[in-house]
């Protein structure tokens, strides 16, 4: 067991964006979190992340108890993640903003820079090493994040909508780029919006609605499950389906 | 075809950032060599003291430009630093005999350690508020001095002369070692900028200063990584600040604390390149000969127009090349123009 989350819980003033959430991540696996706008995938995410700190509950990650730990402190331990709306250090390089994830396990400046250089390989965006980030193409921009956080040499990524905004062209190259990090050791959470990326992709998938756990399972049978053509599609597509 | 086919070959040679630090590297060496023998060809003692004073404001932006530029907290009370490093030096000298030369090393210390203490509230603030509040604290401390009997109050403290020496760094009339000296200062802080910009401080601070939250993301701290900035910042504007009061040999509040001072700290650095190699002494050669000058020439008729033009160049600064003066001349190469986006691989690269 990677990751445990166990009956969090998170408040935001009137709103109940969680409501007493527990899942698991095996090592290993791709797991995606799916739900409909508004389900709570996003508050949940940033408490793994160590962003926010849940109202209730606990977060193991290795058996650690991790839940007041902090972003940089889960960075640490081996959580890297990437942000729904792009966060890059937009006046420094490819190479420069990929060397400020691979100093989090070194003090050196050539290592940083052997280690960013391979991971600039990796996900194939050597072209751009030179390139300013604020001047990439959006999807480059998404793929840099990731490069980003896998520089920090993670047990545990955690990509956010990463294929969102995509063509079908790209999105398959990041379906690609998804499966290399996984065949490489790394455990993924994915948290998507476009379900016919993910069913493909995913080992596991739990289903959130109205901040609850909904459903968690295969894609194949996720996809057939009336509650989630319910929260998904409303009450009315139900007896069509 | 997919946007990410392939790891293509490796543009060849250096990347970007190595070629621009054998740029900077060489364009050190030939300043330096310039400089150690632009004043045995000047023996005008005004000439002189402007070019001290510009290698002063050169040193003391560089040292500004690791907290406000590389690390992007822009301090306005950087005069509260240099202030305290000149009273530091300097009482130690007067009330213990301690000579300059190791009172200046206590002074960089003690600055440090009041830039800690001054800190710890004031990066729970952030932008705009974290720039008030060090004008306020500056002020705070200006004041206090202003009222402190033990050193000297409003009237201010002489440094007495105990004959000239590297030691106790007094010189009764020659401004020449003044000059070496501070131009030693300089470039001990060009060299830490450039060694800075390279180590693993240098990006995290840029990281915190492009985007907080991501730094985070990475493992930065974003609060350890503010306070070592700030420390690092005012330990060398404390040794500029005793480096200072032994070339005047006089301190007192008003010429070692007040508010204006700060601005002119900051200001170099905002007109050359905010957080570049050059921007703080690209900045200060324009603006502090500039100063002097026309304060020298014009300004003795009491209209002001010394400051108008002051105003007026940093307008236009401000409006024309707000990355500063050094995008003019490129010399970082940091910021690439947007209108020259990086083509692909040249056919030949498509072999395989």
């Amino acid at each position: 067991m990677l990751l445990e989350v166990d009956g969090v819980s998170q408040r935001f003033g009137g709103v109940l964006a969680n409501q007493d959430i527990s899942l698991t991540i095996v090592a290993g696996e791709i797991l995606g979190l799916i739900g409909p706008n508004g389900a709570g995938k996003t508050t949940l995410f940033n408490a793994i992340a160590g962003a926010i700190k849940p109202t209730t509950g606990r977060i193991l990650f290795e058996g650690r108890d991790i839940t007041s730990l902090g972003a940089s402190g889960c960075a640490d331990l081996g959580i890297a993640r990437t942000f729904q709306v792009v966060r890059n250090f937009e006046t420094m390089t490819v190479l420069e903003n990929i060397m400020v994830g691979a100093f989090n396990r070194t003090g050196s400046t050539a290592e940083a820079k052997r280690k960013a250089l391979e991971v600039l390989d990796f996900t194939g965006m050597s072209l751009r090493r030179d390139t300013p980030a604020a001047d990439l193409t959006p999807p480059e921009k998404r793929r840099l994040e990731v490069a980003r956080a896998l520089a920090t040499g993670p047990k545990l990524l955690l990509l956010d909508e990463v294929m969102t905004g995509l063509t079908p062209t790209e999105a398959q190259a990041g379906v690609q780029l998804v499966r290399d990090i996984r065949a490489s050791g790394v455990t993924i959470l994915m948290v998507e919006h476009v379900m016919e990326v993910l069913m493909p992709l995913v080992d596991r998938c739990v289903v959130l609605n109205l901040g609850k756990v909904l459903v968690e399972g295969k894609p194949a049978d996720i996809v057939r499950h009336p509650d989630v053509v319910t929260a998904y599609l409303g009450e009315r597509y139900r007896a069509s389906a | 075809m997919a946007t990410f086919s392939m790891p293509a070959s490796l543009p060849a040679g250096l990347d970007l950032g190595e070629r621009r630090r054998r740029r900077q590297a060489l364009s050190g060496l030939v300043v330096l060599a310039i400089l150690l023998v632009l004043p045995l060809g000047i023996g005008d003692v005004y000439v002189r003291n402007i070019l001290i004073l510009t290698l002063m404001y050169t040193a003391l932006s560089q040292a500004w430009n690791i907290l406000g530029g590389y690390c992007g907290q822009i301090s306005l009370g950087h005069a509260l630093y240099f202030g305290i490093g000149a009273y530091v030096s300097t009482l130690l000298f007067t009330k213990f005999g301690v000579p300059p030369m190791l009172g200046m090393v206590a002074a960089g210390f003690v600055a440090a350690l009041i830039a800690l203490v001054v800190s710890w509230p004031c990066f729970r603030l952030s932008g705009h508020y974290y720039a008030i509040a060090t004008i306020v604290i500056a002020e705070i401390v200006y004041l206090l001095f202003l009222n402190w009997d033990w050193v000297g109050g409003a009237l201010g403290i002489n440094v007495p002369f105990r004959g000239e020496s590297w030691v106790s760094f007094q010189f009764r009339t020659a401004k020449l070692p003044y000059y070496y000296a501070f131009l030693g200062l300089a470039a001990v802080l060009w060299l830490a900028s450039y060694w800075i910009e390279n180590s693993k401080w240098g990006f995290y601070w840029r990281a915190v200063k492009d985007n907080p939250i991501a730094a985070q993301s990475l493992g930065v701290r974003l609060f350890r990584s503010k306070m070592v900035a700030a420390a690092a910042s005012a330990f060398f504007t404390g040794i500029g600040g005793s480096f200072y009061a032994q070339f005047v040999a006089y301190i007192d509040p008003d010429s070692m604390m007040n508010a204006q001072l700060s601005i002119l700290i900051c200001l170099p650095a905002v007109l050359g390149g905010i957080g570049t190699l050059w921007g703080p002494a690209v900045g200060a050669a324009v603006l502090i000969p500039l100063t002097e000058v026309t304060r020298s020439y014009i300004g003795g008729s009491g209209s002001g127009t010394d400051l108008i033009l002051y105003g007026v160049l940093i307008m236009a600064v401000a409006t024309l090349k707000p990355e500063g003066l050094t995008g003019l001349f490129r010399i970082d190469g940091r910021i690439k123009p947007a209108a020259a986006p990086a083509t692909g691989p040249s056919g030949s690269t498509h072999a395989a």
